[in-house]
């Protein structure tokens, strides 16, 4: 009993990241209809961003902050580079050049940090252990986790906020909806396409930090295994849907920690392509969604 | 450059454009199979299997390896071709299977794990690789020439307009896709009898990248394009000094800045007439702008 809910609480955790990733994920899909293969890397920048903010101020809050600004304004750069020039074309190529634009980052980060060799955040700030005891068990919880937890949370919230209920958000979804009516209407659709994956980017950024304060170690491809998991969420809630999302991300994180707490820790990454290939030869448009028409 | 490490350029170089060519095969029907490291996996593996343990035939283990990298393509694709999965869907299908493959070979001991696979014999040659690449693109002159051929171009112009023809849409992707899975299992065949060690993080992501972006780069419409591509892509940073290092953040910056001042790559159907107009014109003793 205490290993289970010991492992459903490291589930919640993880899966409240791989959310936040999803999330973003599914937001750049679901309004520009661009596989956004960046993420991971943006992710794994905004990672090292919020490590040196951290060593600097020693405050998480700031280290948080600084992964948000970083992914957004990456993500800013991402998008005039690789969606922006390819819009209206096949789908293809802004899949091809968003897993360029990421190659180049991930390449900038292992030349710029000791070579791409794995760095760990600092450890004693959110390794803080909280231990509740109950009457034939123990619950470990840590600072870090609870960071976690109540930070996705904010965000996600946030994020619903500001596409709902922002002048913003407005444009957002227009542009959703339909990107030639909206620009007939006056809707800046650069401008939307820019703040979407800024937005995405920044869940993104802070996901990575968030992640750095739990994995082990943090190097310039760890990002990448996130983004396909993400993939994989997304497919699994249709594409588009940020609801499915959540729910996506926090299931696959359980479904791997109890992987991991029962079965072999290495086989833990298979769930998610495993997932994505029984879906996919399933209910091509995903397990949640609407099997919408396909534009060629 | 060295005699030996120039030796070993070439071949390697040759090696790379066999795998892309054979991840052209499905992008020239526009179908992005990610799966082409699985495949380059897959012929690997199976053929160092059979001629390190089994001491076989190099020949006969590459053929090997070639054909149960076919026979992967051909369950992959045809689980992916009965829902009609196209475009991106695809591509992140034939993408889970390449990454878990990848997993589940990292766990295998019998093929070392993440240790990798070592004790490889050396069976690759210079000069095998250059007849194999002969013959392959002899392989690919004639596709272009044949029906299949001309229904991959079909594909790719609009897939659903194929059957409407009475073409048998599926039947025809999935000998490609096999294909092109062949092509690949020769091309891992070939690499890890020349390397000698292969470990299961040798065909991630990166990989792909390697393979893919200089198909981008040199252009969908012809196969030489690939070629090109993967040429100018592999020898531009070896001639320029200190590039060796920021290898890969050049070819991705040369293929997203074509795809944005072209986006059918560097060689395209126009480039290809334009050429041949002139070079018609040349030969009569025409000047090429008269």
């Amino acid at each position: 009993m205490g290993t289970f809910v010991q492992q459903c609480i490291n589930g919640l955790t993880i899966g409240c990241t791989y959310a936040l990733v999803a999330v973003g994920f599914t937001l750049i899909f679901g309004v520009l209809r661009v596989v956004y293969l960046s993420h991971g890397a943006v992710l794994a920048a905004s990672s090292y961003l919020g490590l040196y903010a951290l060593a600097y101020s020693g405050s998480v809050l700031i280290a948080i902050a600084t992964g948000i600004i970083g992914g957004a304004l990456l993500g800013f750069i991402v998008e005039y580079m690789t969606v922006r020039p390819f819009r209206g074309q096949n789908h293809l190529i802004p899949m091809v050049a968003t897993a360029s634009v990421a190659t180049i980052i991930q390449e900038v980060l292992r030349l710029t940090f000791q070579g791409g060799q794995p760095i760990a955040y600092p450890r004693a700030i959110t390794s803080a252990l909280y231990e509740w005891k109950f009457s034939e068990f123990r619950i470990y919880v840590t600072l870090g986790q609870i960071t976690i937890a109540l930070v996705a949370i904010l965000l996600v919230v946030a994020l619903n906020l500001a596409v709902k209920r922002s002048w913003m958000g407005r444009g957002i979804r227009s542009v959703a909806d339909s990107e030639w009516v909206s620009s007939l209407l006056g809707v800046h659709v650069n401008a939307i396409s820019a703040q979407t994956v800024a937005l995405g980017s920044s869940l993104a950024g802070a996901a990575g930090v968030l992640l750095g304060l739990t994995v082990p170690a943090i190097d310039p491809h760890f990002g990448e295994t996130l983004q396909f998991k993400a993939l994989a969420i997304t497919l699994f809630a249709g594409l588009g849907s940020v609801p499915g999302a959540v729910i996506g991300g926090i299931m696959l994180g359980l479904v791997e920690a109890f992987a991991s707490g029962y079965l072999a820790t290495s086989y833990r990454d298979l769930f998610a392509y495993v997932m994505m290939i029984v879906i996919l030869s399933v209910r091509p448009a995903g397990l949640l969604g609407r099997q919408p028409a396909q534009r060629v | 450059m060295s005699e030996a490490a120039l030796h070993s350029f070439v071949t390697l170089q040759l090696i790379f454009i066999l795998a892309a060519l054979a991840h052209y095969l499905p992008l020239s029907m526009r179908q992005l199979d990610v799966g082409i490291v699985g495949y380059f996996a897959v012929g690997a593996y199976v053929s160092a299997i059979f001629t390190r343990d089994y001491e076989m035939n190099f020949a006969l283990a590459l053929a090997l390896g070639a054909i149960a990298a076919g026979i992967a393509a051909l369950i992959v694709d045809s689980l992916a071709t009965r829902v009609r999965l196209s475009g991106f869907a695809y591509a992140i299908f034939s993408l889970s299977f390449a990454e878990a493959l990848r997993i589940i070979l990292n766990n295998t001991s019998y093929v070392g794990g993440t240790a990798g696979f070592a004790g490889i014999p050396a069976e690759t040659t210079l000069i095998q690789v250059s007849l194999i690449f002969l013959v392959v693109v002899f392989g690919f002159w004639l596709l272009d020439r044949t029906r299949l051929g001309a229904l991959k171009t079909a594909i790719a112009d609009d897939e659903f307009i194929v059957p409407i023809f009475g073409v048998p849409l599926v039947a025809t992707k999935l000998v490609i896709f096999v294909l092109g899975g062949m092509l690949g299992g020769l091309a891992g065949g070939l690499y890890a009898h020349y390397v000698l060690y292969i470990r299961p993080d040798n065909f991630g992501f990166s990989l792909l990248i390697a393979i893919q972006l200089p198909i981008v780069f040199g252009g969908l419409d012809r196969f030489y394009g690939a070629i090109a591509g993967t040429l100018i892509l592999g020898i531009v940073p070896e001639l320029v000094r200190g590039l060796e290092q920021y290898r890969l953040i050049f070819t991705a910056a040369a293929t997203v800045g074509v795809l944005i001042v072209r986006p059918s790559g560097l060689i395209t159907f126009e480039t290809i007439s334009r050429a041949r107009t002139s070079f018609r014109k040349l030969a009569r003793g025409i000047h090429p702008n008269g």
